[in-house]
C-alpha cells in the first residue's frame, strides 16, 4: 500500500542509507513516482546528507603517529614489569626452594 | 567473497597468535583497525586531546582482555564495542559539564575543526561560501545537541557506513532500537537546518 506525504518524508533518511524493509521502501518508491513535492523533499534529503559529508574530518597523519608511538611504549612499559615481575618471581622461587632444602637438610641432621 | 573469507582466516590466525604474546600480531592488528578507531572518536569527540585518549584505552583494553576474546562475534564488533563505550562515556561526562569541544590539529596549528573543512562546492562565490560557513556552523550546533546515543548512531551510520544491524550488535541494542535512534537523529536536523538546504 502506498504511504501518505508524511509517512513517506519521515521514512526519506532511511531511504537514502537503504535501511528500510523491501515493503517499506516500495511504499515510498510508489508514493514518490506520483508526487513531486516528495520527489522535491527527497532531493532536499539529498542536500541535507551532502552537508553532513562536508564536515567529516580526517584525523592528522601526526595524530595518529603519536597515538602509536604512545601506545608501542605504554605496551612496552607492561612488558617490561610484567618481566621484572617475572624475574621476581623466579627469584622468590628460587629463594624458597634453597630455604627448604637448607632446613630439610638440617630437620635431617638433628633427626 | 572468497577474499573476505582469506581475511577473516588471516584475522583469526592473527588473533590467535596475538592471544599467545605475539607482539607483531597484536601490532598487526592494531594497524588493521586504529585509523577508524582514531576516525570515529575524533569525529564524536572532536578533541584531538580525547581521541588520543580513546585510542590508547581501547587499544590496552584489547591488549589486556584479548585472551577473553572467544570469537562469538567479529573482533571488528568486539573492538568497536569497547571504543563506543569510552566515547559514549565522554560525550556523557561533556553533556553533564556542559563542554563540547571543537578544535581539530592542522599544520597551522589548533583550529575549530569546521573551519578547517574544505568548503566544498563554494567555488569561490562569497554568496555561497557565506552560506556554507553558516550551514556547518548550523551543523555543528546541532551534532553538538543530538544525546549521546543519537550521536554515536549517526556517526557509525552516515559517517563511518556501518549497517543498523551492526550498530545495533556493537551497543549491545536491536536493530530496530538503532533504527528508532538513527530515525530521531535525522528528523531532528532536518527541522533544525531545514532551511539551509
Amino acid at each position: 500500500m502506498s504511504h501518505t506525504c508524511e509517512e513517506t518524508r519521515a521514512q526519506l533518511a532511511l531511504l537514502l542509507y537503504g535501511e528500510l524493509s523491501f515493503d517499506e521502501e516500495e511504499a515510498v518508491e510508489t508514493h514518490l513516482e506520483a508526487c513531486g513535492e516528495c520527489r522535491a523533499a527527497l532531493g532536499r534529503e539529498r542536500e541535507l546528507h551532502a552537508a553532513f559529508d562536508g564536515v567529516e574530518i580526517e584525523p592528522p597523519v601526526s595524530l595518529l603517529r603519536e597515538c602509536r608511538d604512545d601506545l608501542r611504549g605504554t605496551l612496552a612499559s607492561i612488558g617490561t614489569s610484567a618481566d621484572a615481575a617475572g624475574t621476581s618471581a623466579r627469584a622468590t622461587l628460587w629463594w624458597d626452594r634453597f630455604v627448604d632444602a637448607v632446613s630439610f637438610r638440617s630437620h635431617h641432621r638433628c633427626g | 567473497m572468497a577474499q573476505k573469507a582469506g581475511l577473516q582466516v588471516d584475522e583469526a590466525a592473527l588473533i590467535r597468535a596475538a592471544q599467545g604474546g605475539d607482539q607483531d600480531a597484536f601490532e598487526q592488528l592494531v594497524r588493521a583497525y586504529d585509523q577508524s578507531v582514531l576516525r570515529l572518536a575524533m569525529n564524536l569527540l572532536r578533541s584531538p586531546e580525547d581521541a588520543h585518549d580513546v585510542y590508547q584505552e581501547a587499544f590496552l583494553r584489547v591488549f589486556r582482555n584479548l585472551n577473553n576474546f572467544r570469537f562469538d562475534c567479529s573482533f571488528h564488533t568486539w573492538l568497536y564495542r569497547i571504543v563506543t563505550n569510552l566515547c559514549l562515556d565522554q560525550l556523557r561526562k561533556r553533556k553533564v559539564r556542559k563542554e563540547e569541544p571543537s578544535v581539530v590539529v592542522t599544520s597551522e596549528g589548533v583550529r575549530d575543526r569546521l573551519d578547517s573543512v574544505t568548503e566544498e562546492g563554494a567555488d569561490g562565490d562569497p554568496q555561497r561560501r557565506l552560506m556554507s560557513g553558516e550551514l556547518r556552523r548550523k551543523v555543528k550546533e546541532v551534532l553538538g545537541g543530538l544525546t549521546p546515543r543519537e550521536r554515536m548512531v549517526f556517526e557509525l551510520r552516515h559517517y563511518q557506513g556501518l549497517r543498523l544491524r551492526k550498530i545495533g550488535e556493537m551497543l549491545g541494542t536491536t536493530e530496530e532500537a538503532a533504527k528508532n535512534c538513527l530515525f530521531r537523529a535525522t528528523q531532528k536536523m532536518r527541522s533544525a537546518l531545514g532551511d539551509f538546504v
